[in-house]
């Protein structure tokens, strides 16, 4: 029975005493109601800058990547760095979504939806500049292994950078799947509800002729669990594979075994910290306070503070490990980073994912929305920080010291990455107007925890709550 | 429409519901059926198939209001014999599977059998494009290096287990665009639950089942008749 084991000292979930009825309406009404001037004003923000960013990709792959800021020495840059921010953002999602469906954490239920959503945006905008790179993007299906008139030449399965490839698009797929099999039912709600036909057509179709029957609830249940038991290693092996482009590789800075566990971490460091980020907004903005309380907040700023002290923690044993092993480049790549021409980047980097994360371990911080709305853009620039720093301090000082040179990104550089910013929002807020934001399917099944010490009140205690139960037998038994 | 066409219809329609089936009667002269009751297919495998296609038979729906209230109220309608066609619930109620005494859906084994054959499919793949039909030469390094080939024999067992449990699902729930709901009561996605049991068998009791699902508070009892 779905009371007997739930503990009756746990926090309710859902705060405000809801009826199943209000969980759906809650959900679906911003779906319903008109957008408010707010909307329209981040929309308008957001469509434009991704305009920007369009114009500047036409521009760059009408005349080629030499728009760029990269040189002889930094052959890898801003590209780089955003694509690995944009990854590490697209994390959490799954994380919320699969790795925390398997410990069993209930207050997943109402943020999981949109951090999905967050994924899948984020995971879009990272794929557009490993694309943008090739230099050809029209011919980017030469990376899949496809019997061709070209020999036939296959792509080179031992290349880290096409381990990528199969990365990034399996992590896109399977996220995009878990994503839409948790709507369907949340879909279905909606379709029940639709007043217009244009609306309820779109719904009926999406929603596949669910009927809510409990056989397929059950498979549905099973099926659920699957993907969360594939997605929670696929998720590690994302950044894992991500951050082998880089440890691969014979640079120092970057060939290191650390990379694979601190690049995972910081990934979800980040993807947390954007969750907040858009939450805090969201819960405000279509008043879901009710729903995205405060404890779930202050669970996500629990696992920053965790993550943020893993972070810092690789960030001294890369250190370490660099004097510790003797060898002079590395020794002189950490050194260079703290204190070269980007020591600025460095410190900022440490400021935001070592230091302010550490305010955390105070509740009152923990559970002050302004402090931890701060907070989660302080982690963002820093996790920004975190990849520029290990891509470009690596490489601009080589082993050639003729050829040392420092970078600057180019205008078109800039507005590319300003775009991919107005992409990830402009998805967002169509998102939130489009589906259902809350898991409600979900949420409506953990309402009852901490709520049953109300229920029981009248019927005293657990003892005699089974003598009626026996009681009841023997009466069903009699009829 | 020619003659084989014609009689193909009709027999597709007599397999699928009753207005099929009198028409074929009529064809031979027989008396329409008026309800699926007197059909020679009644309780048969035809029938049973119906019931699982979706088609409704008759069915006294017990409509609840509360999750602890529904479980109840299934493991007791069980218990006492009745053949529960469904239950339909607003979300996952836990404890439903044992209630209805469902058994453990097999979609593991599809997941577990699709990820195997992928992996394989993503070694062979390895194997056969970069050392048999075109090694290329990186550093002087053995063109078949395990190593090397895990990431992707991963990443294709996790793409293709996935996407094969998702299309299962759906294929075994018979879920798909375009397919129209067939919604018990209003509201069952909303805050409703509701409990079908199955007018089939031939002892069945209307009054004790309504007597059952009074005794836990369903918030009314509905009887929905006839194959239609």
């Amino acid at each position: 029975m779905s009371h007997s084991v739930e503990s009756e000292l746990r926090e309710p979930l859902v705060l405000g005493d809801k009826t199943l009825h209000q969980i759906t309406e809650d959900a679906c009404a911003p779906l319903e109601r008109k957008p408010n001037t707010l909307w329209w004003a981040a929309f308008f923000v957001a469509l434009t800058c991704l305009g920007v960013g369009f114009s500047a990709t036409a521009y760059q792959i009408a005349t080629g990547i030499g728009t760029w800021g990269l040189n002889k020495t930094v052959g890898w840059a801003f590209d780089i760095t955003n694509f690995v921010f944009w990854v590490g953002i697209g994390h959490a999602g799954t994380l919320i979504s699969a790795v925390l469906f398997l410990f069993r954490q209930k207050w997943r239920t109402s943020i999981n939806r949109s951090a999905e959503a967050m994924t899948i945006f984020a995971v879009i905008c990272a794929a557009i500049f490993p694309l943008i790179h090739m230099g050809r993007p029209w011919l980017a299906f030469w990376t899949a292994p496809y019997p061709n008139f070209r020999g036939p030449l296959w792509v080179n399965f031992r290349s880290p950078l096409l381990w990528d490839v199969f990365a990034i698009s399996t992590y896109f797929t399977i996220s995009a799947v878990f994503w839409y099999i948790g709507l369907v039912p949340d879909l279905a709600a909606a379709r029940d509800r639709a007043k217009s036909k244009i609306r309820k057509t779109i719904y009926s179709i999406l929603s596949l002729g669910w009927n809510g029957s409990a056989r397929v609830w059950s498979r549905y249940e099973t099926a659920y669990m699957l993907f969360a038991g594939l997605a929670t290693p696929l998720v590690v092996s994302v950044h894992t594979i991500v951050s082998m482009d880089f440890a691969t590789s014979v640079i120092p800075g970057w060939h290191t075994t650390i990379f694979p566990p601190y690049f995972v971490i910081g990934a979800i460091f980040s993807g947390f910290a954007m969750v907040m980020t858009l939450l805090i907004i969201m819960r405000k903005v279509v008043n879901f306070e009710e729903y995205i309380t405060l404890n779930h907040l202050e669970n996500m700023a629990k696992v920053i503070l965790v993550t943020g002290s893993i972070v810092g923690l690789a960030y001294g044993t890369e250190f370490f490990v660099a004097w510790y092993s003797g060898s002079p480049y590395e020794g002189f790549t950490f050194i260079n980073r703290a204190t070269g021409p980007f020591a600025w980047a460095y410190w900022i980097m440490v400021s935001c994912n070592v230091i302010t994360p550490q305010l955390m371990w105070f509740k009152k911080l923990r559970r002050n929305v302004v402090v931890l709305f701060i907070l989660s853009i302080f982690v963002n620039i820093g996790m920004w920080f975190e990849r520029f720093v290990i891509v470009v301090t690596s490489l601009h000082r080589d082993y050639l010291p003729s050829s040392w040179a420092y970078y600057t990104p180019t205008l078109i550089e800039a507005l590319t990455f300003l775009g991919t910013f107005g992409l990830f929002f402009t998805c967002f807020l169509l998102f939130c107007r489009a589906l259902p934001m809350l898991a409600q399917g979900e949420i409506k099944g953990v309402l009852k925890t901490g709520r049953r010490k109300h229920h029981d009140a009248g019927h005293g205690h657990a003892e005699p709550r089974k003598a009626a139960r026996v009681e009841l037998e023997k009466e069903v038994a009699h009829v | 429409m020619s003659r084989l066409a014609c009689r193909l219809r009709i027999l597709t329609m007599c397999l699928f519901n009753r207005r099929g089936l009198n028409e074929l009667r009529w064809r031979f002269g027989l008396q329409p059926l008026h309800s699926w009751n007197e059909s020679p297919f009644k309780g048969g495998l035809l029938d049973k198939w119906l019931d699982s296609m979706g088609g409704k038979s008759r069915l006294l729906v017990g409509v609840f209001t509360d999750e602890d209230h529904l479980l109840e109220a299934t493991q007791a309608v069980r218990k006492a014999g009745f053949d529960i066609h469904d239950v339909y619930t607003p979300y996952a109620v836990h404890g439903m599977d044992d209630a209805m005494g469902l058994r453990r859906s097999r979609l593991t084994w599809v997941c577990f059998f699709a990820g195997l054959f992928a992996g394989c499919f993503g070694a062979f793949m390895q194997y056969y494009t970069n050392a048999i039909d075109w090694p290329i030469n990186v550093g002087g390094k053995n063109p078949w290096e395990l190593h090397a080939y895990v990431p992707v024999i991963f990443e294709m067992t996790v793409l293709i287990a996935g996407l094969t449990t998702m299309v299962a699902l759906f294929a075994r729930s018979r879920l798909f665009p375009g397919k129209k709901a067939q919604l018990i009561v209003p509201g069952i996605t909303d805050d409703k639950f509701a409990i079908a049991l199955s007018h089939g068998s031939a002892n069945f009791d209307a009054e004790r089942a309504r007597a059952l699902f009074a005794r836990f508070h369903a918030e009314r009892v509905l009887d929905l008749g006839g194959l239609s």
